[in-house]
């Protein structure tokens, strides 16, 4: 019945409607496909960091906007960053505390 | 000439087919099977056939399951509330309530069946319940009702079935210490049954009602909002069920009856009137609502032609014809009032499961990923969807639909429907 994603302000969890459309032969990499008929949301590539390595989107993004870390330990990047530059989450007022920040753009410089 | 053979309690011999009976039925199993295999085709191409996606994540069959159960919530308040508050003159019609509520709910849970993606994994709701989860409630309470409805059911048919010598009666007898029991039974059933259907419902409104990330349902008058529309519907279909069942000569009540049960449907769209007005106002009140907001889109957007529809044509109208005690004398004025009461009911649900879905409540572009690719040119991101069923949708619906009346058909035909003096 699909409850979850639909209890989600975020629409993080997803449901899959039908059989997977690929238009190119990429594969799902490190992770088994998942069946037709299940939700699913992103894991944060769990996979990945068993290995001591970043999720995938962190890793490949050329202009570095991600960052991933250890929001539970108060001294981690993360949380620096999130204090230093006052990061904000969605729908804040809803009390969800979601576990993605999002920091305000910087002026540029150097330019 | 049929009706005298009936009389007697004993229906119809299957050796004497009525010819209209059997093309109905073999029509109703004719459109069961398309709705069935429209259901295979599903499973086996997944939801994505249906109009649904991940921004609209429920559509009809969500609305056709909140729509049935409160047709059976209905019903069966109806049948218990005359049971034990005395209503006696509903006493003709009770067994007809109590039938209707069975059939409902079990139309009710068939139509949750097609929305789920994998079908076969439904024993881990029973297995691995999550016992916060509404949803869980709202199936336990589903199961126990339909237990409650079909002893209900069997109870009230129990005794003219022994007299037949059925061996559905389960060997208990007509002896006056059984009809004691019986009738005490009954009672204890009423008291059960009375707030299982109002739970039910609830339980329903809940699974919308409590959930903080939707801001249009979030509301405490969700439960009774949903009660009271289930008080409407119900009453109106076994209205109209009671005076189709009456003219194929399987009841027999008078009109004074009609009337009465039309002026009791007034009352309830009233209430039902007085709940969608109160939560509008709290709604809009505290200031004008901003375009995008699910109040907006009700009042004065997307969705205003169907809200005023269902505040003028669904509640005003069926409320003006029954208030007048002229026009609710007659019959067919009550079965008219009846229909378009039921109609207005189910655009409220629309309104409550559309509405409170169609635009995702982050308001942060690109939105919600819709769920499935796009053709080239189109975003797979939407802030808002459109809804409209699907035809696989509507075959299924189509077909479950046609159980439903198969089943009531059937129940007609055989089951004593009339109170033994």
């Amino acid at each position: 019945m699909h409850w979850l994603p639909l209890a989600c302000p975020y629409g993080v969890r997803t449901f899959n409607w039908g059989a997977p459309d690929r238009p190119t032969d990429f594969e799902t990499g490190m992770v088994p496909p998942r069946p037709v008929g299940t939700v699913e949301k992103c894991t944060m590539c769990v996979h990945r960091l068993a290995d001591d390595q970043v999720p995938s989107c962190v890793w490949s993004c050329p202009a570095q906007a991600r960052i991933f870390g250890d929001l539970a330990d108060p001294d981690s990047c993360v949380n620096q960053l999130v204090r230093d530059r006052e990061g904000e989450r969605l729908l804040e007022e809803r009390g969800t505390e979601p576990k993605v920040w999002f920091l305000p753009p910087r002026r540029r410089r150097g330019l | 000439m049929r009706a005298t053979v009936v009389a007697d309690g004993r229906g119809v011999s299957l050796r004497h087919p009525n010819r209209a009976l059997v093309a109905w039925l073999a029509f109703l199993g004719f459109v069961m099977l398309v709705g069935f295999g429209a259901w295979v085709y599903q499973t086996q191409q997944g939801l994505a056939v249906t109009a649904m996606r991940n921004t609209v994540m429920w559509g009809q069959y969500i609305l056709f399951f909140m729509f049935f159960v409160g047709l059976s919530a209905g019903g069966l308040i109806v049948a218990s509330s005359g049971r034990l508050f005395g209503a006696s003159r509903m006493k003709p019609i009770v067994r007809l309530a109590v039938l209707e509520a069975t059939i409902a709910i079990t139309l009710a849970a068939a139509f949750l069946l097609p929305d789920i993606g994998r079908p076969e994994r439904i024993w881990h709701l029973f297995r691995y319940p999550n016992l916060t989860s509404p949803l869980v409630w709202d199936i336990a309470i589903v199961s126990t009702y339909l237990a409650i409805s079909l002893l209900y059911v069997w109870l009230y048919a129990r005794a003219d079935l022994a007299r037949q010598g059925s061996p559905l009666a389960l060997g208990t007898g007509t002896s006056p210490t059984t009809m004691e029991r019986e009738h005490r039974a009954k009672g204890v059933l009423a008291w059960i049954g009375l707030p299982a259907a109002v739970m039910l419902h609830s339980i329903t409104a809940w699974i919308f009602g409590l959930q903080i990330s939707r801001g249009f349902w979030y509301s405490a008058i969700m439960a009774p909002l949903f009660v009271s529309s289930a008080l409407v519907s119900g009453l109106a279909l076994v209205i109209l069920l009671a005076l189709a069942v009456r003219r194929v000569g399987r009841l027999s009540f008078g009109d004074d009856l009609v009337a009465w049960l039309g002026g009791l449907l007034g009352v309830f769209i009233a209430v039902e009137a007085f709940f969608v007005l109160a939560e509008m106002l709290t709604a809009a009140y505290p200031a004008a609502p901003f375009e995008g907001d699910p109040v907006y889109r009700l009042l004065f957007g997307q969705f205003a032609p169907l809200f005023w529809f269902e505040v003028v044509v669904g509640l005003g109208l069926p409320f003006v014809l029954l208030a007048v005690r002229r026009l609710r004398a007659q019959p067919r004025v009550v079965a008219a009032a009846a229909v378009i009461a039921i109609v207005g009911i189910y655009v409220h649900r629309l309104n409550i499961v559309l509405n409170g879905l169609s635009v995702s409540p982050v308001g942060l572009p690109p939105g919600v990923s819709i769920g499935t690719a796009p053709a080239s040119g189109a975003s797979s991101f939407a802030m808002a969807y459109w809804y409209v069923p699907s035809i696989v949708e509507w075959l299924i619906a189509a077909g479950i639909l046609a159980g439903g009346a198969f089943l009531f058909t059937i129940a007609v035909r055989y089951l004593p429907l009339r109170e033994e003096a």
